[in-house]
């Protein structure tokens, strides 16, 4: 059981004894082992076991006294997906360990050659069933527990076709190991193929660990563009100057912005004068002078002077927010060539299966004997490499790594569509020299 | 030619027509929608096709309960969206179509299809 800790702001509070009522509503709730609220910042920190409580639960608790809740906002934190994330990789890692351990075993007891080195316990076809079915049913679980909904909606995917395909090699494994005389009566020599089963599902597992870990940076650009904002804002609350997190800051907040310092959302100057860098939103290495009624853009940096602005545009308005929109939207959206791959990956599967049957059938009637093992070896062949996943992955994950690295150098892409078109570009014209020079003074030579 | 052979090539035949029938033939039933709809996400999307309005915004509840990894995450890119889908946990996704025509969806991988139609 982990409890976890969530910070979500409250409103409606004006006094020191609403603190009290609604700490002591919040820990009231079963499964809430603490809870925090502060005046200042307006904001409740709740630590509480996420298999208990919801997060309807803790608003009904803070709205059953009065007040409201801003819980709709955070519904699942990131640092609880993180950690679901984490859990998952950490199970698929035993899961491959286990497997390959124990495939490696039975390969050294099965392999023609190697099994001659092999203490005789592993060569025992019984020892090797018992070796082998933990890795069938319980790490190649994942693949019965994909294919059996996919064929309900009579639609099929990767994980069938491994499902199949170790299906078949360790229950004729298991066949033999418990009738033995029965394959050796139609002139078969009595022998095992766990080995496939295993290996087959440990690398495969193996393969979706190292997507998994994969997958984990292609949202890095997006964190690098988030990192921009400033964390919190200086913000004028019943007189005081408070510091509170830049989720917070709601619409008409007066917030204070000193030399050095990132503006955090979008606003308006009330009093002061200072320069202010833009180049990370217009390319302008200059800084910009700015006077009361100018306007300032959250994540860009304050330089010279101290100065209040309002802010007008918080959260999913800034102009940050709007660029990280536009960069996830590309990061989605489909290349034109996609619709091709779409189109045949919804025949590939199904295609896939068909063509392992027809193998097992030209390799049973025109193959060399024995001819039904080569028949089941090179239809397991075709079912298990056939792997369609690379395909469907390849192009969007080309254009989100792509967009990705753009945003990262200050290049904004539309779309897909866009990225496509881009190579017929002959000419290329820019507006002024801040979007191509850096600005900065460099010792050129000494 | 032994009788087993035989056996082979007319159960395979009788497998690849079953194959083809059981996945390619399937008939798409369509759901009409106004306004608002749950998919349920499991194994693929239930409902697989809908229809949806144009110009009209509507809302897709998609709700997660099946633990494949597949399936975590749903891709709409006509109209540049790629949400994740946390287990048993509603994602909503609100779309307008502009024009009408068949616009597919589908997991990460592209490995499951769904379809929205606009009339």
């Amino acid at each position: 059981m982990t409890e976890i800790k969530k910070t979500f702001p409250i409103k409606g509070m004006h006094c020191a004894s609403c603190v009290r009522i609604l700490e002591k509503s919040l820990s009231r709730v079963n499964g809430v082992s603490s809870a925090v609220v502060n005046l200042a910042t307006e904001q409740a920190a709740v630590t509480f076991d996420p298999n208990k409580v919801t997060d309807d639960d803790l608003a009904s608790a803070v709205a059953n006294v009065g007040y409201k809740a801003g819980l709709e906002q955070q519904l699942k934190s990131e640092d609880e997906q993180k950690q679901e994330k984490q859990k998952e990789l950490k199970a698929l890692k035993s899961k491959v360990l286990i497997s390959l351990g124990l495939g490696s075993l039975i390969v050294w007891g099965s392999f023609p050659g190697l099994s001659d080195f092999a203490p005789a316990i592993l060569r025992n076809f019984w020892i090797q069933l018992i070796l082998a079915t933990p890795v069938q049913f319980w790490a190649g679980l994942i693949f019965y527990q994909a294919t059996l909904p996919a064929l309900r909606h009579r639609t099929a995917n990767m994980d069938t076709l491994v499902a199949i395909g170790t299906t078949m090699a360790f229950s004729y494994s298991a066949f033999v190991t418990i009738f033995p005389q029965v394959v050796e009566m139609i002139g078969v020599k009595a022998e095992t193929y766990f080995d496939v089963s295993t290996i087959i599902i440990g690398l495969i597992l193996l393969g979706r660990y190292f997507e998994a870990k994969a997958k984990a940076g292609t949202s890095e650009a997006i964190k690098k563009l988030i990192g921009l904002q400033a964390k919190t804002a200086r913000v004028l609350r019943n007189g005081k100057e408070v510091d509170i997190p830049i989720t917070q800051v709601v619409i008409g907040d007066v917030i204070r912005v000193r030399p050095g310092e990132k503006i955090p959302v979008d606003g308006k100057i009330l009093e002061g004068i200072s320069s202010v860098d833009e180049s990370m939103i217009t390319g302008e290495s200059i800084p910009v002078d700015k006077v009361k009624g100018d306007i300032v853009v959250g994540a860009t940096l304050n330089k010279t002077g101290t100065f209040l602005y309002k802010a007008t545009k918080v959260g999913a308005d800034t102009m940050l927010s709007q660029i990280i929109k536009l960069v996830q939207e590309a990061q989605a959206s489909k290349a034109p060539i996609q619709r091709l791959v779409d189109l045949i990956s919804s025949y590939f599967v199904p295609a896939v299966i068909m063509l392992a049957i027809l193998t097992f059938v030209v390799w049973y009637v025109f193959g060399s004997t024995p001819a039904f093992l080569f028949a089941m070896l090179n239809a397991i062949a075709v079912l298990i490499i056939a792997c369609p996943c690379a395909m469907g992955l390849a192009t969007p994950t080309a254009i989100m790594v792509g967009t990705g690295i753009g945003a990262n150098k200050g290049i904004l892409i539309k779309d897909a569509e866009s990225l496509e078109t881009a190579h017929k570009i002959k000419t290329v014209i820019f507006d002024k020299t801040g979007t191509l020079t850096k600005g900065l003074l460099i010792r050129s030579r000494l | 030619m032994d009788i087993d052979k035989i056996l082979v090539i007319v159960a395979g035949t009788l497998g690849i027509v079953f194959t083809y029938w059981f996945f390619l033939m399937k008939r798409e039933k369509e759901v009409s929608v106004e306004n608002e709809v749950d998919i349920t996400v499991s194994g693929g999307y239930s409902p697989e096709v809908i229809s949806i309005p144009k110009g009209k915004l509507t809302k897709i509840n998609f709700l997660r309960t099946d633990p494949t990894d597949c399936l975590s995450e749903i891709v709409l890119g006509d109209f540049k969206i790629r949400k994740n889908l946390p287990l048993n946990q509603k994602v909503t996704v609100e779309i307008t179509p502009q024009r009408t025509g068949e616009f597919p969806f589908a997991c990460g991988m592209n490995m499951y299809h769904g379809k929205i139609v606009v009339r």
